[in-house]
């Protein structure tokens, strides 16, 4: 039995059965330590995984570490994935408890949600078998269901969850079906058996079928054009820590599945998908980009502000090399320094309040300096301002498609980063020039100031100094490609 | 006997009819149902690709399939409640405090 390879999802698992189990037999206990208890437990557990490498240390770099009949793989994207997983989920329970009042009775029910987000996004990260790929999928999507409709007073936050959820669910169920047609063509599930029958010279329509009907799927996940238009709409009606868990955790679940599908599986079909998700690129840094200018409440500012950052990625993965797909690690581990700080500041600008027009932030700079100026790093990282860790993931995008000679894309890449400056540099220009609607003074406690100062300094130090993490995002896709 | 071909057009044409029923029906609990077929239709692709290539891979999955859509549509129906209690409309069309 491989089971040993599943140490840190079952610690989770442990933890969530846990968390439920206090909370039902012990009601005395107030719900607020429970779930900072269970955020100490969490960051406990990404510190071993952090250290040890989910026990199995540097292993993985030797061999790829299989189980469950080659279901389950553990290298180093899946040690990545698991990793991403797990700080989205510190930093959206962080936010979630500041966000929660004081007698907020399903703290701990959100807190179990979010836990088991992240589990989903652990597994999806190592599987390699469209089983799994199917289940653990479901196991984000359906707890995202739920987290977006959480505020059930709130019309807007259960509009937003109905929404999510028929799109939602259409989108696995067309991505589904691409794994029933794939399924036809190969007659197994599993990613080595596709990957041996997408490499023949002429692969079956069938699997084409398929690969394209899970590409539209996995983009409406990615929140990437033509399938970005429930973006905005979710982003603002889902209480922010929500939100920001959205923005953070089913992108980077989206991402890891797609490189490895495409890499692993669909290795051999290059000629085949990159059209595709060259046209889903460009339409999103088009959509993203465009779609922001007039965007009145930041809330869905940063939505189509995803829209746009997917398409960035997708152009890392469009350029097929090494350097595109680590490319695409760096980018996210920059966009999840930078959206954990802005969705962070929200959260302590509005407090209950999900509605977060542009012009609430007016004179922000002179309400608290300290928010303004964790608003401001991490807008220009996302706005890619050198020398932040936004612009060099930028740059390594640019730099990829120009290798891989996508002239068009990367021009189309060029007007979406300055159309985008434009709406980022709007938000600032409001912060500190803005006439103050709001002028009462912020008090921010120290437990927050101390985190947003270690994600400042995270954007900072990831531009400045891009060497390990580039080098390490790099040692991981070269990794996945000689397979 | 029935061939994978035939299995394919029967699943293929469920497929089209849950998709349509998503994009033009107005009625959430309708669109649910619709997404009920979406995934029924590839649990019979499945099933019937699974007797085509003889093993049992499809079948399995189509278990995994059928508890996952129980827990989705649990979900689903629950936030419909939700929604009636707060809005009393089941229609897409009057959902629309965000615009599209």
């Amino acid at each position: 039995m491989e089971i040993h390879l599943l140490k840190s999802e079952m610690a989770v698992a442990l933890l969530m059965g846990w968390l439920l189990l206090v909370d039902l037999f012990m009601p005395r206990i107030p719900k607020r330590y429970l779930a900072r208890t269970a955020v100490v437990f969490l960051l406990g557990i990404t510190g071993w995984l952090v250290w040890t490498g989910a026990g199995v240390g540097e292993r993985w770099m030797e061999g790829v570490l299989v189980g469950g009949g080659g279901m389950f793989v553990l290298d180093g994207l899946a040690l990545w994935g698991k990793e991403f997983a797990f700080w989205a989920a510190l930093f959206a329970m962080v936010a979630g408890m500041r966000f929660a009042g004081k007698d907020d009775d399903h703290l701990v029910e959100r807190v179990f949600l979010q836990l088991a987000a992240c589990l989903g996004m652990m597994l999806l990260a190592s599987a390699s078998h469209f089983a799994l790929v199917f289940v653990a999928l479901e196991l984000v999507t359906v707890v995202f269901y739920v987290l977006v409709a959480s505020r059930r007073h709130d019309g807007l936050s259960v509009e937003a969850g109905v929404k999510y959820l028929i799109y939602g669910a259409m989108s696995s169920g067309v991505m589904l079906y691409g794994m029933a047609l794939v399924y036809g063509a190969t007659g197994s599930l599993g990613f080595a058996e596709t990957a041996r029958v997408a490499a023949q010279p002429t692969p079956p329509m069938l699997l084409k079928m398929g690969l394209l009907l899970m590409l539209a799927g996995l983009g409406f996940k990615l929140a990437a054009a033509p399938f970005h238009w429930w973006a905005p709409d979710v982003y603002e009606g889902a209480p922010t820590p929500v939100t920001a868990f959205l923005a953070t955790l089913s992108k980077g679940a989206g991402f890891v599945l797609l490189v490895r599908m495409l890499t692993v599986a669909f290795g051999g079909m290059k000629e085949f998908w990159l059209p595709v998700i060259g046209v889903m690129a460009g339409l999103s840094l088009l959509f993203g980009s465009l779609g922001g200018i007039s965007q009145t409440s930041l809330k869905r500012l940063m939505g189509y502000s995803s829209v746009a950052h997917t398409g960035f990625m997708l152009l890392g993965v469009a350029a097929v090399s090494c350097a595109g797909l680590g490319g695409v690690l760096y980018y996210l581990t920059g966009y999840l320094l930078a959206n954990a700080l802005v969705f962070g500041v929200m959260c302590e600008t509005s407090g209950e309040n999900p509605y977060q027009e542009i012009r609430e932030y007016a004179g922000l700079g002179a309400r608290s300096r300290w928010l303004a100026g964790a608003l401001l790093i991490g807008l220009l990282s996302l706005s890619g301002i050198p020398p932040l860790a936004g612009f060099v993931a930028k740059l390594l995008m640019f730099k990829a498609a120009w290798q891989g000679g996508m002239t068009v894309l990367l021009g189309i890449a060029l007007l979406a980063a300055v159309v985008s400056l434009y709406y980022y540099l709007n938000v600032i220009r409001h912060m500190y020039a803005g006439e103050p609607v709001l002028t009462d003074g912020l008090r921010v406690p120290y437990g927050v100031k101390l985190l947003q100062g270690a994600l400042a300094a995270g954007v900072v130090a990831v531009g400045f100094f891009p060497g390990p993490w580039w080098d390490g995002s790099l040692m991981i896709v070269r990794a996945l490609a000689g397979r | 006997m029935i061939a994978a071909n035939d299995c394919l057009l029967m699943s293929g044409a469920l497929f089209a009819l849950g998709v349509a029923g998503v994009i033009l029906r107005r009625n959430i609990l309708v669109q649910l149902m619709s997404l009920e077929m979406i995934l029924n239709a590839a649990n019979l692709a499945l099933a019937g690709f699974s007797r085509a290539h003889g093993n049992l891979d499809g079948q399995v999955m189509v278990f995994f399939i059928i508890t996952v859509a129980a827990a989705e549509v649990a979900v689903g129906l629950a936030i419909v409640v939700i929604l009636f209690r707060l809005k009393k409309t089941a229609h897409v069309h009057e959902l629309a405090g965000l615009k599209l």
